[in-house]
């Protein structure tokens, strides 16, 4: 049925979303473009399974602790290395984001393993029927995961200080810092909070495709997802992992073998070619 | 025979108007001024005519082109040069070389002789340098010629674009505020440098400018813009006397510009 | 000593480059009298991947346009001489040039649609194309046998065969050295000011009358000639190819070989491919080194990698090349050679970052 394919479109698609919306995040405040936001994703899965499975910590105190671990890992990593890096050219940053994903993936291999784990099971994938849907417990708690994280971020955004803030900041580096905004801790906070929601997607996705030190390759897949929202705009990026994840089910299951691979490729850049800017996004023009 | 005509040019951005309706007529050899307060939209006349921007509504003629369905690059080849009012020189290369490059259009190589190297490439850099030494020799620029233009002071980057605009023996050259940043002296060297410029090369020039001194000296006819429109046209002398454009300068106060 | 014009546009304009030139020649053509297997393996290796960096670095060393995904143009390359020697039995003296131009029409078409993209759009949509490509390998199998590869032939032109690595050495050498006399004789030539203008300030270029749209994609398909040239060389010297040659990491290779050698210069270029050839080479011989926990890793090499690549950016962002331009300069300048001389200029508005 054409709706269930779609609720396992929109599973994946949260989890695109998800990490989509870190590394708008950050694209926004920063400027940079994170080519390490699938490495953060493992890192985050890698995590919770030493905690839940080595440690034996309980699900809901290790959950928490992962998410403040790479939280703790986004600001270091932001403190050592970006804030040197400040003011670069785009290029540079983004080698950069691209050496540390190398490195992060033969790190994680090299602290944990190379070998393909099975992630504990939070929520279990028995299908159970819902209005004559199949569902299971899984794509239900990744969808409502997601929203209830999206919801969160959304009132930290507006109705903080520091989520003001930060809005502040990503219009506008040089005013805000004028403003008495502390820009270079803002920094800090926005790369700690897109650890976070590629924490969070790899634990949802962890049981889904098995951990892996390399399963942040779906982290690529959030370009396209940002691009199809337009590169600067996080309900942009959310709609646009949604949308990714239901056309490349879609894609898996109409189109012949090999199709649903390169479907965020193909529709990356039949997007940029259509609309550089993305749906969303604004084109910036040099003024002279 | 007039070698600039611009009619009803107009141009909006999103909600706001840049220029509306402004027309004017250059005549060959003049150097004609166009003057303005901040944001008059001098600098986006400029823009048209070289097609960085795509005007809502008008026409521009040069020597009976219709600018306005060429190609930004076609433009060079009509004879039209400009400076910019931030420079916009090719950083990473030699005085020497911007100004190799301002050539292009007479180019008569392509990529695969260019490859090979042929006599005939040759020939042609070795002909371009000398034309390029003369530009150098006439604006004084030896001592800089090796020189990345990175490092050099802001007004040698000026010259050098200046020459760079003279390099592609325009029949026209469009100068974007020349003397911004200059102290007095430079400013006068800049006068008799244009005015050079237009009786021993015989080129026409469309300069915006600010300072009342220099337009006053040289211009043989000055357009005065103001919200993107014409207030008044004609010779130096009757724009100084104007009143609106006194006031366009100097708000409510009753002075005069000189 | 430059007396007159002609002088300028010399080749060599000091004796001394001269000099130092033509002796580099000599030991690049008598080095395998001096290599073991192993060394003339590494020196074809070299060879082929510094036809890769000419390539790459023409495109966006040079003319500016950000490739992450040259691995595709690699594999055009490879697998379109494989091909044509392998199922129609034509000889690598046809394959050669013909995979080079495929590459190349590849490279145009590439290059059209990026003719709308800016800066880093072009690098993650170049991205997108070489998965696409890497896809295409896979599932085309009729031309590229998907993941079990092709094997292709050392070839035999005439009286001579490539079989033996030191010939094939000499075979990479002379097409390297004759690409890199073209992509010379392109930057003293109008057309190689165009790219650099390009590069530097695209709208100052089209107001001098550069076609934007035409250099580009003449760019695009020469970078995409001289990559596709490699992988058939490659593929011929390798004897195999198969998709797990051509990947995302392949690519980053190749940019990480322009950048550490040193972006926008043609010494950068193959000192690039020298330094990340040897580095996998370097990095098993100093193992023995280290305590046996590190050493045992066989994720070590990436790690070193990624390290290497990120500590260039930050402390060497001109690359080799350009630490040593900079030392010449400070001998050149002492005892006035200021401290921040080369130091970045940091861009803190929006509006300067925009191209």
């Amino acid at each position: 049925m054409i709706l269930q394919e779609v609720l396992g479109g929109l599973t994946l698609g949260c989890i695109y979303a998800l990490v989509a919306l870190g590394f708008v995040l950050i694209y926004k405040t920063t400027e940079v473009i994170n080519f390490a936001q699938g490495e953060f994703m493992t890192l985050g899965a890698f995590i919770a399974y030493s905690l839940i499975t080595s440690i034996k910590l309980n699900v809901f105190l290790a959950i928490p602790i992962t998410l403040f671990l790479t939280f703790i890992f986004g600001i270091l990593l932001d403190r050592l290395l970006f804030r040197k890096l400040i003011g670069e050219e785009a290029f540079a940053l983004v080698m950069v984001t691209i050496g540390i994903s190398i490195g992060m993936r033969s790190l994680i291999g090299m602290i944990w393993t190379y070998d393909t784990l099975c992630f504990p099971q939070v929520f279990s994938k028995n299908p159970i029927s819902i209005y004559g849907m199949i569902t299971t417990p899984l794509q239900i708690g990744i969808i409502t995961t997601t929203i209830a994280a999206v919801a969160l971020l959304y009132i930290f955004f507006k109705y903080t200080r520091i989520g003001i803030a930060m809005q502040a900041t990503a219009q506008n580096q040089l005013g805000s810092y004028l403003m008495g905004v502390n820009v270079e801790k803002i920094f800090g906070l926005v790369w700690g909070i897109s650890c976070i929601a590629a924490a969070i997607a790899g634990i949802l996705l962890a049981p889904i495709i098995f951990l892996n030190h390399n399963m942040g390759f779906i982290g690529i897949k959030a370009f396209p997802a940002a691009i199809l929202g337009g590169f600067g705009s996080i309900p942009g990026a959310i709609v646009g992992g949604l949308i990714l994840g239901v056309s490349e089910n879609m894609a898996g299951i109409y189109l012949p073998t090999g199709f649903k691979d390169v479907f965020a490729s193909l529709t990356l850049l039949i997007v940029l070619m259509i609309r550089p800017e993305g749906i969303f996004g604004i084109q910036e023009k040099k003024r002279v | 025979m007039s070698i600039l005509k611009v009619e009803n040019l107009s141009i909006n951005f999103g909600g706001l108007t840049a220029l509306a309706e402004v027309s004017f007529t250059m005549e060959q050899g003049q150097i004609y001024s166009l003057i303005g307060p901040n944001g008059a939209g001098k600098t986006t006349v400029f823009n048209c005519i070289t097609r960085i921007y795509k005007p809502t509504k008008g026409t521009i003629e040069f020597g009976g082109y219709n600018v306005l369905k060429m190609a930004p690059h076609r433009i060079a080849e009509l004879g039209i040069a400009r400076t910019f009012q931030n420079i916009e020189l090719f950083s990473n290369m030699t005085v020497m070389e911007n100004l190799l490059l301002a050539r292009h259009r007479f180019k008569k190589s392509n990529f695969l002789t260019e490859m090979m190297y042929l006599p005939s490439v040759k020939r042609q850099e070795v002909l371009w340098r000398k034309i390029v030494e003369e530009i150098i020799d006439f604006l004084d620029l030896h001592p800089y010629r090796e020189a990345n233009v990175m490092n050099l002071p802001y007004g040698i980057r000026k010259l050098v674009e200046l020459g760079r605009a003279l390099a592609l023996e325009p029949k026209l050259l469009l100068l974007d505020e020349p003397s911004s940043g200059m102290n007095p002296e430079e400013k006068e060297d800049l006068g008799i440098t244009i005015k050079d410029i237009q009786r021993y090369l015989r080129i026409s020039v469309l300069m915006v400018e600010h300072d009342m001194n220099l337009v006053m000296q040289i211009s043989d006819r000055v357009c005065a813009l103001n919200y993107g429109r014409v207030l008044i046209e004609g010779l130096p002398e009757e724009i100084q006397r104007n009143n609106e454009v006194i006031q366009a300068y100097l708000g409510e106060e009753n002075g005069s510009i000189a | 000593m430059r007396r007159n014009y002609e002088d300028d546009v010399a080749l060599f304009k000091w004796k001394s480059t001269f000099l130092f030139y033509s002796f580099l020649f000599l030991i690049l053509i008598t080095l395998p009298l001096f290599s073991n297997s192993y060394i003339i393996y590494i020196l074809n290796l070299i060879g082929i991947y510094t036809i890769v960096s000419l390539g790459l670095q023409i495109l966006t060393g040079y003319t500016g346009l950000i490739s992450l995904g040259h691995a595709a143009f690699f594999a055009i390359g490879a697998y379109s001489s494989a091909y044509l020697t392998s199922t129609l039995k034509l000889s690598f003296l046809v394959s050669l040039p013909i995979s080079g131009m495929i590459t190349c029409v590849i490279g145009f078409i590439v290059g059209i649609p990026a003719l709308r993209m800016r800066g880093l759009y072009l690098a993650i949509a170049t991205m997108a194309f070489s998965f696409i490509i890497e896809q295409i390998i896979l599932q085309w199998e009729g031309v590229t046998n998907g993941v079990r590869g092709i094997t292709l032939t050392r070839p035999t032109l005439g009286l001579i065969s490539f079989r033996s690595d030191y010939v094939y050495y000499y075979l990479i050498l002379s097409i390297a050295l004759l690409l890199t006399m073209g992509v010379r004789n392109l930057l003293r030539s109008p057309m190689g000011r165009a790219l650099i203008a390009i590069r530097d300030n695209e709208i100052a270029a089209q107001v001098m009358g550069i076609h934007l749209g035409r250099y580009k994609i003449i760019a695009f398909g020469m970078s995409a000639f001289y990559t596709g040239i490699a992988g058939c060389l490659f593929g011929h010297f390798m004897k195999y190819i198969g998709p797990e040659n051509f990947t995302f990491l392949d690519s980053i290779g190749f940019i990480v070989m322009i950048l550490i050698g040193g972006l926008g210069t043609l010494q950068g270029a193959v000192l690039g491919s020298v330094f990340v050839t040897f580095l996998p080479e370097f990095i098993r011989l100093i193992k023995d080194f280290f305590p046996s926990i590190i050493k045992e890793q066989s994720g070590i090499q990436p790690l070193v990698y990624a390290l290497i690549l990120i500590f260039f950016i930050i402390y060497e962002p001109h690359g080799i090349y350009g630490r040593w331009l900079k030392l010449k300069f400070y001998f050149e300048m002492f005892p006035y050679y200021k401290k921040d001389t080369f130091r970045r200029e940091r861009k803190f508005y929006k509006s300067e970052r925009s191209r």
